[in-house]
This record gives structure tokens, sequence and C-alpha cells, in this order.
């Protein structure tokens, strides 16, 4: 911290943070926002507009970088490469345009990160960080490495594995073999979708068959069984139930290191369905991942 | 919610069936209005304003539910939509039968619903 800092005006107690001269990494800093399980927003001022990121519970639900909103506008940010942010409580949420889990937002801007750095270091060895360095040391200062525009921009955010060209390649194999486990929900009577859905948020496999909406759903239910839980003190979600008021359900069942998300038709009992598949001795052959 | 919640879903009749911890009225802002049970105040009030988000979240997304299980290992928890945006959550033994829960719920559910 340098002396102008110490010059500013302390943040005012208990109505958010604002800078302070300290460099911090954008994806450390969400990182942090998102474990304190808060509401909060926060806008990162930067010399291309300012993008403004909303925390639910320490969920990301929303992000606005000039006129693009949801996870490209969280993307976006993390290109721009410097800025300043403030940090304020929120009492009105606006409406969700990110729908997965702030730990699997975080992992894809990861690799995103981890992609551009290799693309920098084959297209431009010599980058340095200092060129980062701000002139207005007052405030909290991110930054990455994505500044140079000739970097190749950020992929869009993967929801479901990608192609790869190798019929016999591993991510082929892997997808064959989801896609049997998968087949397994279907012996069961009133099951009319399923799918096999990572603890990052990525959809293993998906046969859903026309209900694919469950599966931005389902990621709310997950989410807000882990706040449950952690509220309660319970210990993992098994199970998570949802009847409509026309009589579908869906189902959520933690398999493992991944979950399967069943929908089911009115006439469906989705506690003997539940009993059955998390009861090793009544379904031995249901495997996890 | 509105006051005459509970008149309508009676928390002290949920709250003295077997198996029940505890039971909580919220409303459509996630405000705990009525409890019953031993749950503090915080978590009552974290677990109302997670479940009536979860309940928006479903609607939003053309799946709206009228009622959402968990099952915590020992735990379980329902929580009903009883109106449009009221939440009645009862936190529970795994084990208990839930259908005198949802037997008593139900009604009140569908007076909800229709008014």
């Amino acid at each position: 911290m340098d002396a102008s800092a110490e010059t500013r005006e302390p943040a005012e107690f208990g109505r958010g943070i604002v800078g302070s001269g300290i460099r911090v990494e954008l994806l450390d800093y969400v990182q942090l926002v998102a474990l304190g399980g808060r509401d909060r927003m926060i806008e990162v001022v930067t010399p291309q507009g300012s993008c403004r990121i909303w925390f639910d519970t320490g969920d990301i639900i929303h992000a606005v970088f000039g006129e693009v909103e949801g996870e490209l506008a969280f993307f976006r940010l993390l290109r721009v490469g410097a800025g300043t942010f403030t940090e304020t409580t929120v009492d009105n949420m606006p409406t969700p345009t990110i729908m997965r889990s702030s730990t699997s937002l975080l992992l894809e801007a990861a690799r995103v990160d981890d992609e551009s750095r290799t693309a920098a270091t084959v297209q431009r060895p010599a980058t340095s960080k200092a060129a980062l360095q701000s002139e207005d040391s007052g405030k909290i200062e991110l930054f990455t490495e994505f500044e140079d525009s000739s970097i190749p921009a950020p992929t869009p955010p993967l929801h479901e594995p990608q192609p790869d060209a190798s019929p016999s390649s591993p991510r082929t194999v892997e997808a064959e073999g989801y896609g049997m486990m998968l087949e397994q929900f279907w012996q069961y009577e009133g099951v009319t979708g399923a799918a096999l859905v990572a603890n990052t948020g990525d959809v293993l496999a998906n046969d859903l068959r026309g209900a694919d909406h469950l599966l931005t759903v389902a990621g709310f239910y997950v989410r807000g069984a882990a706040r449950l839980a952690r509220t309660l003190g319970l210990g993992v979600s098994e199970a998570i139930c949802a009847c409509e008021p026309h009589g579908a359900q869906a189902m959520v069942l933690q398999l493992g290191n991944a979950y399967v998300l069943l929908a089911l038709g009115p006439d469906a009992d989705p506690r003997s369905l539940q009993r059955t598949i998390l009861d090793p001795q009544l379904h031995p052959q249901v495997a996890t991942t | 919610m509105s006051a005459d919640a509970g008149a309508l879903v009676s928390t002290g009749a949920i709250g003295s069936l077997d198996g029940v911890r505890a039971v909580l009225n919220v409303d459509a802002t996630g405000r705990v209005e009525q409890s019953a049970g031993a749950l503090a105040a915080a978590p009552a009030r974290d677990v109302g304003r997670t479940i009536t988000r979860m309940f928006a979240a479903a609607k939003l997304h053309n799946a709206a539910a009228s009622l959402i299980t968990f099952r915590f290992g020992a735990v379980q928890v329902l929580a009903f939509a009883v109106d449009p945006g009221g939440t009645l959550i009862v936190i529970m033994d795994a084990s208990a039968h839930t259908q005198p829960v949802i037997d008593l719920v139900a009604p009140a559910q569908l007076l909800r619903s229709a008014a």
C-alpha cells in the first residue's frame, strides 16, 4: 500500500469494502466472496467500462458488462485484465442469468485462464505485469493475464462435454460409459428422462427427452440443499424430490461424485425409487463415477 | 404470507406429529413468521430464505414446484409452496412418515392456491 492510499477515506463500516491500494487476482477475490456465502454486488470499473457481479448467498447469479449479461459478461471481465472495484451489500437480487455454481464457474474461469496463458506464451513470451501497474493506487486493482486483445477470447462456458474428433479417444470412451450408466435408470417405472451431472455442474450424459429445463432447476436444488446442510449442520444431501402442481416430478440423487437427475411421471413413487437406487443391496449394479 | 396463515396451516398441529423437529412458516420474502420446534432464529431465517429462492427459481424456469423434499441421512426436510409466494417447511426425522404432514398441509395448499 502506498502513501496515497492512506489518505483516502476509510470504508464506511457495514457498507461493504472499497479498495485500499491492494493488488489482488480477480479469481482469488471472487472465490473469497463466494466462500463468504453472503449477498454482495461487486462493481469493477475497467478501462472498457464497468462490470457488476451479484452474489446470492455466495453464488454468482448475475453479471453485466456493457450490453453483455450472464457468464459471458464474467468472462469478458477476465479478458479486460485490470480495474478497480467496490463491494456493497444488496437487498434486492436481480433475475438470475448465471445458473451454474460459483465453484463450477470459477473452475471454468481457471481453465480459460490457463488456456489464455498458454496462448500468451506462444504469441507473446515477454508479457510483463508491470504494464498493469495502475496510476491510481487508491483502489484495489484486479488483474489477469488477458490484457492484450490479440490473445484469443476465452471460450464460452461449457455445459456439455465437447465432442472429440477421434472415435476411440478417452473422451469418447468416457462419454459412452456415462451413457451406459444412464441407461440403467430407464428400467424403473415412471422414469421419463434422465441425466448425469458432475459435481462441477457439467452435464456428463443427458437423455431428458424434452425436459432439459430441469437441468437448470436441478442446479438450484443442489446448491440450495448444500446450503441447507451447512445451515442445519447436516451431512451431504442424498436425495431431492420436487413435485410440480400438475403431477410431474423431478428427483436428484447423489451418487458418488456425480448427481443423477430423473424426470418422473405423475404415477412414479419417488420415495420407493430413491430407496431402490440408493440401497446398494437392492440395486448393486448402479455404478458411480 | 398473510396473517391468516396460522388458521390454514397449523404449525402446532404439524409440530406435534411423530418425528417432527421443527416447523417454519415463511412469507414471500423469506421472512419466518411462525415457527415451532427447536430451531434457532438465525438458521430458521437462512433455511426460509434458501427454500423460498429455490421455489422462485423453479417457477422462473417453468418447473414450478408445490413440494420439494430433501433427505440428509437421518433428517429430511419437506418444503410446501402454500400460496404463490409463501412456504411451509417441516424438518423431521428421516425415518418418520411424511404422509400425515402432507395430509395436514395439502388442504391448506389447495385453499391458498385457489385464493
